[in-house]
């Protein structure tokens, strides 16, 4: 009994040796896990000042098939040191990269000239009619807007997102 | 049996012996034989020291009751104080609820130049004078060391050193109060003062001082704009009904901040202190020549237009219409 019982161990030791060191979700170059997630898009835009305190109102617009993310910002808001907070789908990761100390950076040319119409705006935030208007006319939008690329959690879906600022009228 | 008894006997002397009370009185330290002092900075130890502003101190004296009584006691600053040094006469001690209470054991301090000194009145073997030192313009940058002495009737006399402690090169002004109508002109330049605001009439009587202007504060209904400071390059469109007083041509630049609580400047209790080498470290490249939407507890890192002040403006409260500032300036 004694031989069965310490050949057992030792088969089970060796079964579990095998399948111990998998390498089945290996780090990229930035030291960030690649996971098996295809999903690639783009959940939020957000903007702070320099005094670290969102310089939006409402939500942002994410179209997430026109691959476009809109702000809304507050009239006179200075566009030329913003930090962005861009939230992405799990895993995915961004590129050029957001630094995490001192990520200022000058987002005047996303800026949008609008005319705007009856029922863009709605008690100061922009609504629905004004968003899908400006998604459906992709050559109004300012060839020096800002763009990121978003890359998937396996890092085979790449798409590239272009990122607008649009300005609420004074209120 | 036998062994047990025996076994358990031992065992039971040998635990009363390890759990008897270690009655000797141990002395922590040398017993006093003669006059003895101590001294302690009783100012907020990080807070940067302003001219004009002042150092506290405690200083502590003692003579066993059968040598003597305390005599005088002196202080002799490195840097000559400025009026309103003194010893407070009082000696304090903090009673059972946590109170200081003074009792008055000396008479007057006398001031002359770099030495306070003042003498007991009563016959006292104990006590805690508070030292009041103001600091002078000519300690502006500089370090200031202080010496502590007490002299007894017994001719025993002590000393205790305190310091060096740097001065600060920066200026305070509190309690700024702006309006948008009338008082919104802010002047960082003046030699003495930190801030000071110039109002429309005092403009419109002498039109020069609008070159000393650097920010234009005004205030909007809407709540985007709300309360505002302006540079004179500040764009038309963020700026609606504000007029510029004519000869107002600073192109100050500003940099819009929140939260930053400095102690000196907001009065609140949060430990944050503005000091000299925020302003010779921060980077003016986020400047804007606006600033929209303050409140209380906002702020701007400000720098003039020919580089020669650095300042930091808090707002302490707002109405409509009106706000309260303090700043703290830096000479380049």
């Amino acid at each position: 009994m004694k031989k069965t019982v310490y050949n057992s161990i030792v088969l089970s030791l060796l079964f579990l040796s095998v399948v111990a060191c998998s390498n089945e979700f290996p780090i990229d170059e930035d030291g960030l896990l690649i996971t098996d997630r295809e999903e690639c898009y783009v959940s939020n835009f957000e903007l702070f000042d320099t005094d670290h305190q969102t310089i939006r109102v409402g939500n942002s617009h994410v179209d997430t098939v026109a691959q476009v993310a809109i702000a809304y910002v507050r009239f006179g808001a200075p566009l030329t040191k913003l930090w962005p907070r861009i939230s992405l789908a799990e895993d995915a990761k961004l590129t050029p990269k957001i630094s995490s100390y001192n990520g200022w950076t000058d987002f005047t040319g996303s800026k949008m000239d609008i005319d705007f119409v009856e029922g863009d705006w709605s008690s100061g935030n922009a609504t629905n009619q004004l968003s899908e208007r400006i998604v459906s006319n992709p050559s109004s939008f300012p060839a020096t807007a800002k763009r990121y690329t978003v890359i998937s959690g396996n890092r085979k879906v790449e798409k590239e997102y272009i990122f607008l600022i649009v300005e609420r009228p004074l209120q | 049996m036998r062994p047990k008894i025996n076994y358990l006997a031992v065992l039971a002397s040998l635990f009363l012996i390890m759990a008897s009370c270690d009655q000797d009185t141990v002395l922590i330290g040398e017993p006093v034989t003669g006059l003895s002092n101590d001294a302690i900075k009783r100012s907020l130890p990080i807070a940067p020291n302003l001219v004009d502003g002042v150092i506290e101190f405690a200083y502590a004296m003692a003579i066993p009751e059968d040598l003597g009584n305390l005599s005088s006691a002196q202080v002799t600053a490195s840097i000559p104080g400025a009026a309103g040094t003194y010893f407070d006469p009082n000696s304090y001690h903090t009673n059972q609820s946590g109170q200081d209470i003074p009792v008055l054991v000396a008479s007057e301090s006398q001031t002359n130049g770099t030495t306070t000194s003042i003498q007991f009145s009563t016959d006292t073997c104990a006590a805690t004078l508070r030292f009041y030192y103001v600091i002078p313009e000519e300690a502006r940058g500089k370090e200031v060391s202080f010496s502590f002495s007490v002299k007894a009737s017994n001719g025993q006399s002590t000393e205790y050193q305190m310091g060096p402690y740097q001065t600060s090169r920066m200026d305070m002004t509190r309690s700024l109060s702006l309006t948008s109508d009338e008082t919104g002109y802010i002047s960082l330049r003046n030699d003495s003062e930190a801030a000071v605001i110039y109002s429309k009439s005092q403009l419109e009587a002498n039109p020069s001082l609008a070159s000393q202007v650097d920010i234009v504060y005004a205030y909007h209904g809407s709540s985007d704009i709300s309360h505002a400071f302006y540079a004179a390059d500040a764009p038309e469109a963020y700026r609606p009904g504000v007029v510029f007083p004519s000869g107002f041509s600073n192109q100050t630049k500003m940099i819009k901040e929140y939260g930053l609580r400095d102690r000196q400047l907001s009065d609140l209790h949060y430990s944050h202190f503005i000091d000299d080498l925020d302003f010779e470290s921060i980077n003016m490249t986020r400047s804007i020549n606006y600033v929209l939407a303050l409140k209380e507890e906002a702020g701007a890192w400000v720098e003039t237009s020919d580089g020669e002040y650095r300042a930091f403006i808090y707002v302490n409260n707002t109405g409509p219409g009106e706000m309260t500032i303090s700043v703290k300036r830096y000479k380049m």
